[in-house]
């Protein structure tokens, strides 16, 4: 038990304490709190921050972190994955060219396994009032090793081999935004393709296990001309910076084959999303279907290392990325996130798609594979930056550390 | 039962010396002039590493320290911290109210107003400007979709706190055409990732095209007189400043930042870290002495410095291990009540209400050491502030913000009274709320304020009167003085002595211990000690 009271306890304690003895005690209030100043004022030393402090002020005052993670400074880091693990690399973005209107970006992004990534963009993103934009684009990638399991759902885990896989595009891109919520667009992109022996010691190379019969491409490479239309339909809103509504993207582009191998061939990708603001916008159901079919027009098919593929960080998070190849693929997704901090989501998400030859061969309840899992959602407003996710299946566990969303 | 104080340790340190509970000029309503400061270093604070160590290290974490920088009635002394102004007994008028810290006006419309630098979209767009008398102003704007909620926060807010006692900035609605604003030639602008150019027209459009426009072609923005002196940094709300010889009580247990946190809880002022308050050194009355204020209140009652707040803001920490966990192991689906409870949506204040409000609850960004110190004493001063302002006062206040909606007017001024007297309630009954002691006719008068004020209903008190020796603290019971009549023992004391009363309400642990003082004019209250 305590008995105490409020008198100036600090102001009493401390000057009696440090005069009693030396000097008479104070006759006042007042001079009890002048002698505890005049005590203190012999011994002032200059204000000094801990050098753990002046590390965070000098982080903070340079804006490193937003210069790290965000895509608008002049140079930042850019995380990206051309695949081969976690990859990083050196980003420079600069707006404001052309009375405002013009942009450039350029990165390079590369793992310790020696995959690469470099593009530049010049673009001007807000057109005829904000409605029309448009893009030119240019990317290399080095990749000296994909996955390939064979085609078809029923690839065999057992089956993995590795591909090398270099890719040069250009690409240029138009938008229009018709009404607030509808927005459609052209592109052109010319690809060149170049694919060889995989070089991962544990793995066999890729045209040491397969044929060109069951995989297309394997012995001849072409390059594509690929022109192609796309049409958004967006009606999500932002309730408590939650997502709510629907948005609809498809794409279709034919793929002209320019050399001799006749892989002509035509995509239609169609991406569908729903988002659940639940109670009180704190909590976030979201739905998505995507499909990507590819029709060959008869020709010698779709050359396998541009071919619709399931497995990864953005389709089956509980397998290997690139884990099932085919002509067809659809792939639903449906997620539960709630905040769990600032700015910070726990999520639990169930995964299930197939890849199929053709559209006649979908259904869609034999062979599907299935994954599920939780995961992590660092947001900056309504964008999530990070995410990171342990996915399920019948293969084991996948981690995955990613730069962006899925949906 | 727990005390309010802590005499018994300067008990402890004075045995060589007389001890004295009460000096001739207690009780201190002002600190004594400051030392006067040479030319002190300014620093900076770093908002994530003082939330890094909030979170982590808790400096200044100690609930069981006593209060300090108060006089021996539990009240703030008026320094260069605080200021006594509105209070239950002393009213400020609502003319004083509504004016609170202006004193010099808003930026001159005699000239252009020079804009000396920017902030950017993307960040709360701001402007820092010249008027044409040379004084320096920052502009700040509301979002297009939200008109009038930060600007509107931001003076109804420093209109309170001022009134409460606290140091705040000059703070004006202004309404102006973009031909009133000029470039300076080398005008700065920040864009929201930190780079630093020279500001363009271009930009001033962007950051005009970012807010909303009358139609009569006006900004409406707030206008922040820059504060005088020489600006040293932001107080810490624990420790003490090493060069300043007035700093002398640990801001942590200091009273007026303790019971800063029942202010905040009112208003919403969930931003109320190191980084929104200044130290400046100043020179008035010839003394020169460093001055605390607090700033920045665009991040209050429904809002935040980009728009309505979120509905986190003021019910969990930004990051809260507890409501965390309990989140993540119930996969959301047990929400507190603010999560599922929402008050009503008004542009121009966002969500902002009273339903879900529990004031022990109430939690600003990240912890703040002086709010987690605070005891039911500080809380209970605080709440004597909160419960000074009547619902005129707050309708008076909340009409400076100039909402154009009466709906989001009137809904502000029923969830601040509906506020205010949660934290009465609240607060009032953590102790006995006994205050305003006198005598009259022979008879000891008090007001219990939670009876007054309907928050509980008329009790029994238990008296015991004592005589008290001023040197050594001794009090010696009267067993039968047992009434609020003053015994004949004490009626006819010499001037100097002193005598007190014990009073308790039918809570046994709670009591107040009111000591007295004899004078030539008769009794004067000089202690006051609350147990709860």
């Amino acid at each position: 038990m305590k008995h105490t009271r409020t008198r100036a306890p600090c102001f009493l304690a401390a000057a009696t304490l440090l005069h009693a003895s030396a000097n008479p005690p104070p006759a006042t209030r007042a001079a009890q709190i002048e002698a505890k100043r005049v005590e203190k004022a012999a011994h002032l030393t200059p204000e000094r921050l801990p050098a753990l402090h002046r590390g965070f002020l000098y982080f903070e005052e340079n804006r490193l972190y937003y210069r790290i993670t965000s895509p608008t400074p002049e140079v930042s880091i850019r995380f990206d994955a051309p695949g081969g693990g976690f990859a990083a690399g050196p980003q420079y973005l600069r707006r404001g060219l052309f009375g405002g209107r013009g942009e450039v970006r350029t990165s390079v992004v590369g793992t310790t396994e020696a995959f690469y990534l470099a593009d530049a963009a010049f673009g001007f993103p807000n057109l005829a009032g904000g409605r029309a934009s448009l893009e030119f684009l240019a990317l290399r990638q080095w990749s000296p090793y994909l996955d390939y399991y064979g085609p078809g759902p029923g690839s065999q885990k057992s089956g993995r081999t590795a591909y090398s896989f270099e890719n040069t595009g250009f690409e240029v891109r138009s938008g229009y935004n018709l009404s607030r919520n509808i927005s459609t667009g052209g592109l052109t992109r010319y690809l060149l393709f170049n694919v060889g022996p995989g070089r991962k010691d544990k793995f066999a190379s890729t045209d040491e296990v397969f044929t060109p019969a069951t995989t297309p491409g394997l012995d001849q490479q072409t390059n594509f001309i690929n022109p192609g239309v796309f049409l958004d339909f967006n009606w999500v809103r932002y309730p408590r910076g939650r997502r709510s509504g629907t948005r609809l993207l498809t794409e279709y582009a034919v793929f002209f084959d320019t050399g001799a191998a006749g892989f002509t061939f035509g995509r239609f990708d169609v991406d569908i999303r729903r988002y659940f603001a639940l109670l009180n916008g704190q909590r976030e159901v979201l739905l998505r279907a995507r499909a990507a079919f590819a029709d060959p027009f008869g020709s010698e098919g779709v050359p396998f290392y541009i071919q619709p593929r399931l497995g990864g960080a953005e389709t089956l998070r509980g397998f290997r990325n690139r884990r099932f190849y085919d002509n067809n693929m659809f792939v639903l997704n449906g997620e539960y996130r709630w905040e769990i901090a600032d700015q910070t989501d726990a999520a639990l998400f169930v995964d299930a798609g197939k890849v199929f030859p053709s559209l006649g061969q979908i259904r869609p309840f034999q062979e599907l594979s299935t994954s599920y899992g939780f995961g992590v959602r660092i947001r900056q407003g309504n964008v999530v930056t990070w995410r990171f996710d342990v996915g399920f299946s019948r293969e084991g566990p996948q981690v995955w550390l990613i730069f962006g969303d899925l949906f | 039962m727990k005390g309010s104080g802590a005499l018994l340790t300067a008990f402890i340190f004075v045995a060589s010396a007389p001890a004295q509970s009460f000096f001739p000029d207690d009780p201190l309503w002002r600190e004594p002039p400051p030392l006067r400061v040479g030319k002190l270093k300014a620093r900076k604070i770093s908002d994530s590493y003082d939330m890094m160590q909030q979170i982590v290290l808790r400096p200044g974490r100690n609930p069981d320290a006593a209060s300090g920088a108060i006089n021996t009635l539990g009240e703030v002394p008026d320094s260069a911290w605080y200021q006594n102004r509105h209070d239950l007994n002393r009213p400020m008028s609502v003319t004083e109210l509504v004016r609170g810290a202006t004193a010099a006006g808003p930026p001159s419309t005699a000239g252009p107003w020079k804009i000396v630098s920017a902030k950017g979209i993307g960040a709360t767009p701001g402007l820092i400007i010249e008027d044409a008398r040379g004084d320096k102003f920052l502009i700040k704007f509301d979002p297009a979709s939200n008109p009038s909620i930060t600007t509107a926060a931001e003076v109804i807010s420093s209109r309170f706190f001022h009134a409460i006692g606290y140091n705040v900035p000059e703070t004006y609605i202004v309404r102006f055409r973009a031909s009133q604003l000029v470039l300076a030639p080398d005008a700065k602008y920040f864009e929201p990732e930190g780079r630093e150019r020279l500001m363009t027209h271009v930009d001033l459009v962007r950051i005009l095209k970012s807010t909303s426009v009358s139609r009569d072609g006006r900004y409406r923005a707030m206008a922040s007189r820059f504060i005088g002196g020489e600006i040293i940094g932001p107080f810490q709300y624990f420790g003490t400043r090493s060069d300043d010889p007035n700093d002398i009580v640990p801001h942590e247990n200091r009273r007026d930042l303790r019971g800063l946190y029942v202010f905040c809880a009112w208003l919403n002022h969930y931003d109320a870290v190191a980084i929104n308050t200044l130290d400046t050194v100043v020179e008035e009355n010839g003394l020169r002495f460093v001055k605390h204020y607090l700033l920045d209140f665009g991040s209050t009652l429904g809002a935040s410095a980009l728009g309505p707040r979120v509905l986190r803001s003021g019910n969990a920490y930004i990051f809260d291990l507890p409501f965390a966990a309990r989140q993540l192991l119930t996969l959301g689906l047990a929400p507190r009540p603010w999560q599922v409870t929402p008050d009503p949506y008004h542009p121009e204040l966002g969500e902002f209400g009273y339903a879900t409000f529990d004031p022990r609850q109430w939690k600003p960004i990240y912890p703040n050491p002086a709010f987690r110190n605070a005891r039911p004493d500080d809380t209970y001063w605080a709440a004597k502030k909160v419960m000074a302002f009547t619902d005129q006062d707050i309708r008076a206040i909340v009409e400076v913000g100039e909402y154009s909606d009466p709906k989001a007017r009137e809904w502000l001024v029923r969830t601040l009274i509906a506020r205010r007297d949660k934290i009465g309630a609240t607060f009032w009954e953590d102790v006995l709320p006994l205050d305003n002691f006198r005598f009259e006719n022979g008879t000891l008068e008090f007001e219990d304020l939670g009876v007054e004020f309907g928050f509980s209903p008329p009790r029994q008190y238990s008296i015991q009167w004592f005589s008290f020796d001023n040197l050594s603290g001794k009090k010696t019971m009267l067993p039968r003085a047992r009434s609020v009549s003053l015994p004949r023992e004490l009626a006819h004391l010499p001037p100097g002595s002193y005598f007190g009363a014990e009073i308790r309400g039918p809570a046994q642990h709670k009591s107040v211990t009111v000591y007295f003082r004899t004078g030539k004019s008769g009794m004067e209250v000089v202690g006051i000690d609350r147990r709860y």
